[in-house]
């Protein structure tokens, strides 16, 4: 099925299961993989006495951390923050990705900070990169245009974009560039004399200690005409004219589709228009948009499941919460690090490519490896204890229950019985431990071609 | 299957250190027949020996330490290992006696373990009731055989020699001959000991000089353990020269072992002491000392008879750490061309020129360090930040105290420097976007103080690593103090140091750490939360794990009173001591 055939109106529409297209765990574990970074078996099967719209509307609207979790990232972040180092930033996001109860959050907020991507490798500071990430955490599944208002005057991203000091004189075009480019229309949307008219908006907008500052002196208070305004704009004016560019909501929407639903084909503006037309309704609210996509029929079609590459960071997450595992964080962030895949340290402002870009020779061997280095550490553990004792706490006491169960919570594509068969021979002819013989399984589970689809 | 079998193989052996460890309880009678060195060769190089296995067991066992370790998961994991279980069990119902009986009796003579680079090999020598030792023995060859036999195979070899019944079970090969039971893995060193043990050898260790004036010292104290260590076949085997070659690239190891090393080389061996106690945990080496020996590049070291050796503690409140030393650093850095190697001089010439020029002009080496008395103390305490801003990261205090031989030449020239340098910070800092520090000139109980204070940063913003300082640096008398803070520089300048320490007329302190538990324990306390989220990151654990096993490191800390390191001398003897102190139980 060719995207050209997709009907809009059916790919949105609530998906109701049917006999041929059952709700089962198949569809509730890619519900949890795309939502967020996996689950394990028994809030997987919990799903089953939902309807789909149901838990996806609890999931969007209802999910929620505790007091107590929300005091002990914070206190993780302001610990990271002390170190000065911006790499433990990326261990304590990544332990909150593992140990949340709103994965969509966390999920949401990595897709943003791919979307406004900004390098501590350039930044060098750990307290402006956290604001940064709080600030997109705060507007993760609510206002897109508070967000990208609080984005531009952002200090991280002002300093990734060489944005620090910007005087009427020599306005600096990068941040307007980028505005329209890569935040809010796409590439063809807008002209050079464009982007020079919006980047004298944002003259006199500078950082100094750290903090978001308006210079007035250097606030050039002349005309800017830009897409088809004309007036002495503000820098507030200027982002709120550029999100009410017919275009915005399309741009945006499409890169929704393309992070939850499916990196290929390229989502059309036919495909997309319902979406844009909701954003657009509900004042660039994106939660509703969310959950319209998430509860769709294209979202639990065939075209949508098992159709996206794992992101390094989604693979080793989901593996994680699945077994309910926990390993050490820094090990796991280095692993991400060799994989191109270290949150807060995205490759350039266009963030990560995705998609197939995650896999080549290397990049397979590298995440084969990441999983091997996990499952060795003697830190790692399952439900806080040996694979073995977990799986046999979980009924699973042979090999090939536990092979069975892997392929079915984690696996979105079927594996041939004949791989099943010669994995699970394998981990057993190769060791005498059941330990061993477990890691074995899992780790060549999670080296096949098909797991690293999602 | 022969995985299983070495794995029997060395759980037994761990089972047999384990129950040395934990289970003997009976204080055993020692024996005193022969002495292990008689059933050594002379080239034995290090002999290591626990005199009295069962009491030092019994002591550590009851030390409230060693219960917070059996508290650790760790060490329940090992203990109740299911394969060491049943091996325990097997072996009592075999031996028809308690681990604890058989381990008494068959130790009661002693623990001995033993190196020697001629064989490069080494071996472990249980001493005690030849019964109780074979009877152990024969029960795990009977074990490892009855497990191997499921498997149809038998991985124990046997044969005898010079008499005696010996054993060979993957490497490790034993035999049990006049109440001493000989491991090893290095077969042609074990066949020599076994010769002595069947009286075929004329020569020993026990024979050797050095041994005999070892022994005739070691005699004389009532220790727990002892080391003995042959200098002059570390000499020999060319370990000195290595070393010497190691300090010529290393500035601030030859400044730690320079001199002592120079004694080494001159003394015929070294004599460690082990005493454990309740309340307290003590090892000493002692060798011989020989002033005239001291070559000249390295007097900066231990100075001549007439100085007075490294000063006496400050008695300072909440004091984490003392360094107290003597070292003539002016010596040290002009006598570089004869101690150290070529590149590292190359960084020494660079490195002169450099402070050189901050010291406005002066020599480094000449002007500077040589204007210091070579009696150094390096001090760190604990801080509160009263009213101050706290940083997250809370790092201690800590100050080098020197004496100035020409005072008065000396502080304008160190007052400004240090302006110089504030200034030189403050404009590196500001075009980085950090805190800037403001100066005072103080007065303070008869000492001056140029004090420094970061301003306070701004509302919302964490406060920085950078608020654990506030450099100082303060003059009283002839005494110059640089200080991280301007707390402890008051500290030390109110607490009035004495002119240099005379620890006793008859030794010289030469170097000495001393650490306080209880104020490294407030220490590590007030960045708890550092290492709670250090923990969480490291093991993946939730809060409350992390936060157990953080407090049980700190309660173990608090168990403790003091550890120190010292060295010192006499007219002919050198001495390294560490001791860890316990607190009254």
């Amino acid at each position: 099925m060719s995207q050209q055939i997709i009907d809009a109106a059916w790919a949105w529409k609530p998906f109701k299961p049917s006999e041929d297209r059952p709700w089962n765990l198949g569809r509730i574990a890619h519900l949890y993989r795309r939502l967020g970074f996996g689950s394990d078996w028994e809030t997987l099967n919990a799903g089953l006495d939902s309807h789909p719209a149901d838990l996806v509307d609890q999931l969007v609207f209802e999910s929620t951390e505790s007091d107590s979790f929300q005091i002990e990232m914070k206190a993780m972040s302001r610990a990271m923050v002390a170190t000065g180092n911006p790499r433990g930033l990326a261990s304590a996001w990544l332990y909150r990705m593992i140990n949340t109860t709103n994965q969509l959050q966390e999920k949401a907020t990595l897709f943003w900070h791919g979307h406004f991507a900004t390098g501590a490798q350039k930044v060098q500071d750990a307290f402006m990169m956290q604001q940064q990430n709080e600030l997109l955490r705060r507007f993760a599944l609510g206002d897109f245009t508070a967000m990208v208002q609080g984005i531009s005057k952002d200090p991280a991203m002002l300093m990734y974009l060489d944005s620090a000091t910007n005087r009427k004189t020599h306005p600096n075009e990068n941040y307007a560039r980028e505005l329209m480019e890569l935040f809010c229309l796409g590439e063809g949307n807008y002209t050079e004399q464009d982007i020079r008219e919006l980047a004298k908006c944002f003259t006199g907008w500078e950082v100094r200690n750290r903090r978001f500052r308006f210079n007035k002196y250097q606030y050039d208070t002349g005309t800017k005409s830009f897409l088809g305004t004309s007036g002495t704009l503000t820098g507030e004016e200027a982002v709120t004219h550029v999100l009410s560019q017919p275009t915005a909501p399309v741009f945006i929407a499409k890169k929704l589709v393309r992070f939850f639903v499916m990196d290929e084909p390229q989502p059309t503006d036919d495909l997309v228009a319902p979406l844009a037309q909701q954003l657009r309704d509900d004042g660039f609210n994106v939660a509703n948009t969310i959950k319209t996509i998430l509860s769709s029929n294209l979202f639990f079609s065939d075209l949508a499941m098992g159709k996206k590459v794992r992101s390094p960071v989604e693979l080793i997450t989901t593996l994680l919460r699945s077994l309910n595992g926990s390993t050490s964080m820094d090990l796991i962030a280095s692993g991400l690090h060799d994989l191109g895949h270290s949150v807060f340290f995205p490759p350039s402002v266009k963030g990560w490519d995705g998609g197939r870009t995650w896999i080549n020779s290397s990049t397979l061997l590298g995440r084969a490896n990441l999983v091997h280095r996990v499952l060795k550490s003697e830190k790692t553990q399952f439900g806080g204890t040996t694979l073995t004792e977990f799986t046999n706490a979980q009924g699973l006491t042979t090999l090939a229950a536990v092979a069975d169960r892997v392929i079915e919570q984690m696996f979105a594509i079927p594996i041939g019985d004949d791989i099943r068969d010669e994995i699970i021979r394998a981990s057993s002819e190769q060791f005498s431990q059941r330990e061993e013989q477990l890691r074995s399984l899992i780790h060549t589970f999670t080296s096949l071609p098909q797991f690293q689809l999602a | 299957m022969k995985k299983l079998i070495y794995s029997t193989l060395f759980l037994a052996l761990i089972g047999i250190s384990c129950c040395f460890l934990v289970n003997s309880n009976s204080r055993a009678q020692q024996a005193t027949d022969t002495d292990v060195a008689e059933l050594l060769p002379e080239s034995t190089l290090l002999v290591v020996g626990i005199t009295d296995p069962a009491n030092l067991i019994e002591t550590i066992d009851n030390h409230p330490l060693f219960q917070q370790v059996k508290q650790h998961p760790g060490y329940q994991q090992v203990i109740n290992n299911p394969q060491l279980l049943q091996l325990e069990n097997f072996i009592e119902t075999q031996l028809q006696m308690e681990w604890e009986e058989a381990l008494a009796k068959g130790t009661q003579g002693g623990v001995y373990a033993m190196f020697d680079p001629q064989f490069q090999g080494g071996a472990v020598l249980l001493h005690g009731n030849n019964d109780t030792l074979t009877q152990v023995q024969d029960t795990i060859v009977g074990f490892v055989r009855s497990v191997a036999a499921l498997a149809g195979q038998d991985p124990v070899k046997d044969g005898v020699y010079m008499g005696i019944q010996a054993y060979q079970i993957g490497e490790a090969r034993f035999a049990t001959h006049k109440g001493w039971t000989v491991i090893t893995s290095n077969a042609e060193y074990g066949r020599q000991i076994l010769n002595r043990l069947a009286g075929t050898a004329t020569t020993s260790l026990a024979d050797s000089d050095a041994y005999k004036k070892a022994k005739a010292t070691r005699d004389k104290s009532k220790s727990d353990g002892w080391v003995f260590a042959d200098t002059a076949t570390l000499q020999n085997d060319g370990q000195f020269a290595q070393a010497e070659l190691a300090l010529q690239a290393n500035m601030l190891a030859e400044l730690l072992f320079g001199g002592t090393l120079s004694q080494l080389k001159h003394t015929p061996y070294l004599l460690g002491s082990l005493d454990v106690e309740a309340s307290h945990l003590k090892l000493e080496i002692n060798s011989e000392f020989d002033d005239k020996q001291i070559p000249e590049n390295r007097r900066y070291y231990f100075g001549s008879a007439d100085d007075s050796g490294a000063p006496a503690s400050l008695d300072l409140p909440n004091q984490v750490m003392a360094i107290n030393t003597y070292r003539d650093l002016g010596q040290w850095w002009l006598l570089a061309p004869d101690l150290f190697n070529d590149e590292v001089n190359e960084g020494i010439a660079e490195a002169d020129a450099t402070l050189s020029t901050f010291f406005g002009g002066k020599d480094f080496g000449l002007d500077i360090l040589a204007s210091l008395e070579p009696e150094i103390q390096i001090v760190s305490t604990t801080q509160s930040f009263d009213g101050n801003p706290e940083p997250e990261i809370k790092i201690p205090s800590f100050a080098l105290v020197a004496t100035l031989k020409d005072p008065e030449t000396m502080v304008p020239e160190l007052k400004r420097t240090f302006i110089s340098a504030i200034g030189f910070i403050n404009i590196a800092g500001a075009m980085d976007g950090q805190p800037q520090l403001d100066i005072n000139l103080e007065q303070v109980d008869g000492a001056n103080l140029i004090a420094t204070k970061y301003l306070k940063p701004l509302e919302g913003e964490p406060v920085a690593v950078q608020y654990n300082f506030s450099p100082t640096i303060a003059f009283f008398g002839d005494k110059v103090v640089f200080s991280s803070t301007r707390d402890l520089a008051v500290a030390v300048s109110k607490s009035k140091p004495a002119a240099a320490a005379k620890t006793s007329n008859e030794r010289k302190t030469n170097f000495e750490v001393l650490l306080h538990a209880e104020p490294i324990r407030q220490a590590l306390e007030s960045n708890r939360e550092q290492f709670i989220v250090q923990t969480m990151l490291d093991d993946g654990s939730t809060r409350e794990q992390a936060e157990a096993q953080v407090d049980l490191i700190l309660e173990g800390i608090s168990l403790a009173k003091q550890f120190f390191v010292r060295l010192d001398h006499a007219e002919n003897n050198l001495k390294l001591t560490f001791e860890l102190q316990f607190k009254d139980q």
